[in-house]
C-alpha cells in the first residue's frame, strides 16, 4: 500500500539530525513561549517566523507546526496552573484542570492532558496521511470558479464562526482581502494602493501584518489591563494518574479526538469549537454531570483530546487546498508562501518530502510533547512567574528585529505599527482579527480565480452555480449564514467561542 | 449620541470601503468578461461599505443592542508606537545597539513598574541576546554601529 511507503518516506525526511533537531527545538520553544501568560500561538509564531526565513521549507515548516502544537499545548498548561487559557480553545479546560490543580490534582491534570493530546494527534496524523491523496486528487480537478467559490467558504466560514457579529467578522474579512490587493496587480502590472510607497510595489509583506496585528494589538492589550494571578505551584506533587483517572479518560479522550477531528477539518469551526463541543459531550453523557467544573478529570481528557485533534486535521486543508481554516494556519501558509512554495494540491508531488516529512513530524513532535514537558513542568511553573513587564520588550525586540530583516527596510517597520494600531481598533470595536489575515493571504489568489472563472464563463455570473462542486462551496457558505441568523444556534455559537478575558 | 461600537465599526467599514473603491475607480474597470485591474477592488470596497452602512443603520435603530466602546488608555498604544516608530527611524544609520536601547527605553515608558536598575539589565541583556542570535546565530547582516 501506498500510504505506508508514503509514511516511512516521510519518517525518513523528519529523522534526519536537522530535521529532528528543528521538530525538538520548535517544540520546546513553543511551549516555553506557550506557557508565557499573554503570549498566545498566533503571537508565538507570528513573532518567530522571521527566525525560519534562512531555513530550508521542510526544516521551517516543521519547526513552525512544532512551535504551533507546542504554544497550543503550553495554553493547557497555564490553563490548569493558572486559570489562563494560552488561547481560547484552552478556555474549557479552565473549568476543570484549574479545580483539579486546587484539589491538588495538578499533576494529573496536566498528564491526562499530555495523554489526550498525544492520542489525539496520532490519530489526526494518522486521518492526514489518509485523506492527503484523495483530497489533493479531487483538488487537482478544481478549476477557477471552485476555487473562488472554496476561497468564499473558507473565508465566510472563519468571519461566521469567530466571535461577535457576523456582519463584522465578513467585513474584516473582506478588508483583509483589500489589504492583500496592494501592490503591482499580476493580470495587468498596474500598481494599486500603493499611494507611491517604493516599498508597497511588491505588496505588503504577509509578516508586517501578521505580527501587526496580532503581537503589537496583543502587548497593548495586556498592558492595559493590570496582572494579577495566582498560581498552585507548590502543590504538584503525584504527577501520574492512577488508574481510576485513565479508567474515567479513556474514553472521553477517544469521544473527544473524534469531535476535533470532524471539527479541525472544517474551515473556519476549528478548536475552540471542538473543545467546547466535547466537553458539553461529556457532560451530557456522564451519569454525574454535577462534578462539571469542581475538577472532574473527563473535563480535562475530552476537551484537551479535541483541541489537539483539531489543531492536527486543521493542517488538512491547508495542505491539500491550500485554504487554511484558521488564522494560525494561515500564517502556517505564508510561511510556506515567503519559502517561495505556492501553496494548493501540488505541493504534495511537487514537494512531497516537505509534505510527508511535515506528517511525520507531526507524530514525533507530538511523541516530544509527551516525553518533554511532564519531566519539565518545574521549569514550566517557574516561566509562570516572569512579570510581564520583562515579557514584552523581548516580544518586541524580536518582532521589530524579525521585521526589519525581512526586506532589510524601515518603512516595513513603520507598516507593523500602521496594522499595530489597526488591531488595536479592530480589539477596542470587537472585531475579531483573525479573518483579516485569512483575507489577506486569500484575496490575490481569489482575485485571480473570480477573474478567471469570469473569463471562462464569458461574464456570466452563473459559471458559479452550474458547476456542482462550487455550487456545493456556495450553498454551504449560503447555509452558515442563515444557520447565523437562527438566534439559538447564535447563541450557542457566543457560548462556544466565548474568550475568557 | 454615543459613540458605540458597531456604530464605529460601521463608520470605518463605511470609510474604508468607501475610500478603497474610490481611489479603485481610477483604474481601468473593464467587463464583467475581461475586468480590468479595478474591477475587483470596486466590487470588494462597495461591499464592505455597504456592511459598514448596515451597522451604522442597525445600531441607530436598536441603539440599547450597542455597548459603548470601553475606557481607553492611550500610554501603552503611544509609547509602544513610538518606540517602534524610533527603532525604525535609528536601525538603519544609528545601527542595532543604539536602536535597541531606543525600544527598550521607550517601551518602558508603556509601563509602570520596575525599578532603573532592572531596565538597564534588562536594556544590556536583551541586546547581549539579539546580537547572539540574530548577527552570530542566524548570519543576518546587521550593522551594530553608527
Amino acid at each position: 500500500m501506498n500510504l505506508l511507503s508514503d509514511l516511512a518516506f516521510g519518517f525518513s525526511v523528519a529523522f534526519t539530525f536537522g530535521n529532528l533537531a528543528y521538530c525538538v527545538l520548535g517544540v520546546f520553544v513553543g511551549t516555553l513561549i506557550g506557557v508565557l501568560p499573554g503570549v498566545g500561538p498566533l503571537v508565538t509564531i507570528a513573532v518567530l517566523l522571521p527566525l525560519t526565513f534562512g531555513l530550508p521549507p521542510e526544516a521551517a515548516m516543521i519547526m513552525l507546526a512544532g512551535i504551533y502544537y507546542g504554544a497550543a499545548y503550553g495554553g493547557s498548561t497555564t490553563a490548569i496552573l493558572v486559570n489562563l487559557p494560552g488561547e481560547s480553545s484552552s478556555a474549557v479546560t479552565c473549568l476543570d484542570g484549574y479545580q483539579m490543580a486546587r484539589q491538588g490534582r495538578a499533576g494529573p491534570a496536566l498528564a491526562i492532558s499530555a495523554i489526550g493530546s498525544f492520542v489525539a494527534g496520532c490519530f489526526g496524523t494518522f486521518l492526514i496521511a489518509i485523506l492527503a491523496v484523495p483530497l489533493t486528487e479531487l483538488a487537482l480537478r478544481f478549476g477557477a470558479p471552485e476555487f473562488c467559490s472554496l476561497i468564499v467558504l473558507a473565508l465566510i466560514a472563519t468571519a461566521v464562526l469567530v466571535r461577535g457579529s457576523m456582519i463584522k467578522g465578513i467585513a474584516v474579512a473582506l478588508l483583509g482581502v483589500l489589504f492583500g490587493l496592494a501592490g503591482i496587480d499580476v493580470t495587468s502590472g498596474v500598481d494599486r494602493f500603493t499611494f507611491g510607497v517604493p516599498g508597497l510595489i511588491d505588496g505588503i509583506p504577509f509578516v508586517v501584518v501578521a505580527m501587526g496585528l496580532f503581537a503589537f494589538a496583543e502587548i497593548i492589550r495586556n498592558l492595559e489591563h493590570a496582572e494579577h494571578r495566582e498560581i498552585y505551584s507548590a502543590k504538584i506533587t503525584g504527577l501520574m494518574p492512577s488508574l481510576r483517572d485513565l479508567k474515567d479518560s479513556w474514553a472521553p479522550i477517544l469521544r473527544g479526538t473524534a469531535v476535533g477531528s470532524f471539527f479541525g477539518i472544517l474551515p473556519g469551526a476549528g478548536q475552540t469549537i471542538a473543545s467546547f463541543g466535547s466537553y458539553a459531550i461529556e457532560k451530557k453523557i456522564s451519569s454525574t454531570p454535577e462534578r462539571f467544573g469542581r475538577g472532574a478529570i473527563e473535563g480535562v481528557a475530552g476537551p484537551e483530546a479535541a483541541n489537539n485533534a483539531s489543531a492536527q486535521c486543521a493542517f488538512i486543508p491547508t495542505l491539500t487546498l491550500g485554504i487554511p481554516g484558521s488564522g494560525t494556519m494561515a500564517l502556517m501558509l505564508g510561511a510556506l508562501m515567503i519559502q517561495g512554495i505556492t501553496p494548493g494540491p501540488r505541493v504534495l508531488t511537487s514537494h512531497p518530502e516537505l509534505f510527508w516529512g511535515l506528517i511525520a513530524s507531526m507524530w514525533i513532535g507530538n511523541l516530544l510533547l509527551v516525553i518533554l514537558n511532564l519531566p519539565l513542568i518545574g521549569l514550566w511553573v517557574s516561566m509562570l512567574k516572569i512579570p510581564y513587564r520583562w515579557l514584552y520588550p523581548i516580544i518586541l525586540v524580536f518582532s521589530c528585529i524579525g521585521i526589519y530583516t525581512v526586506n532589510h527596510s524601515a518603512i516595513d517597520v513603520w507598516l507593523m505599527v500602521m496594522f499595530g494600531v489597526l488591531g488595536y481598533v479592530f480589539m477596542k470595536l470587537d472585531c475579531e482579527p483573525a479573518p483579516f489575515i485569512l483575507g489577506f493571504l486569500l484575496g490575490p489568489m481569489l482575485e485571480i480565480n473570480f477573474r478567471r472563472a469570469m473569463l471562462l464563463s464569458r461574464g456570466s455570473f452563473d459559471i458559479f452555480i452550474t458547476h456542482p462542486i462550487s455550487a456545493g462551496f456556495l450553498l454551504a457558505a449560503l447555509a452558515l449564514i442563515v444557520l447565523m441568523v437562527i438566534p439559538t444556534i447564535r447563541q450557542k455559537k457566543e457560548e462556544a467561542v466565548l474568550e475568557e478575558e | 449620541m454615543r459613540l458605540t461600537k458597531d456604530l464605529l465599526s460601521g463608520v470605518m467599514f463605511l470609510a474604508f470601503g468607501a475610500g478603497a473603491a474610490v481611489i479603485a475607480h481610477g483604474y481601468n474597470f473593464g467587463t464583467p468578461a475581461r475586468m480590468g485591474s479595478g474591477f475587483f477592488p470596486v466590487v470588494i470596497g462597495v461591499i464592505i461599505a455597504i456592511m459598514g452602512v448596515i451597522l451604522i443603520v442597525r445600531s441607530l435603530l436598536k441603539p440599547a443592542s450597542d455597548e459603548a466602546v470601553g475606557e481607553l488608555q492611550f500610554r501603552p498604544l503611544v509609547f509602544i508606537s513610538a518606540a517602534i516608530v524610533i527603532f525604525g527611524v535609528l536601525i538603519e544609520d544609528a545601527g542595532l545597539v543604539a536602536s535597541l536601547a531606543a525600544l527598550i527605553l521607550v517601551a518602558r515608558l508603556a509601563g509602570r513598574e520596575g525599578s532603573p536598575l532592572e531596565l538597564a539589565l534588562m536594556v544590556v541583556v536583551l541586546i547581549a541576546i539579539a546580537v547572539g542570535i540574530f548577527i552570530y546565530g542566524l548570519n543576518i547582516r546587521l550593522k551594530l554601529g553608527p
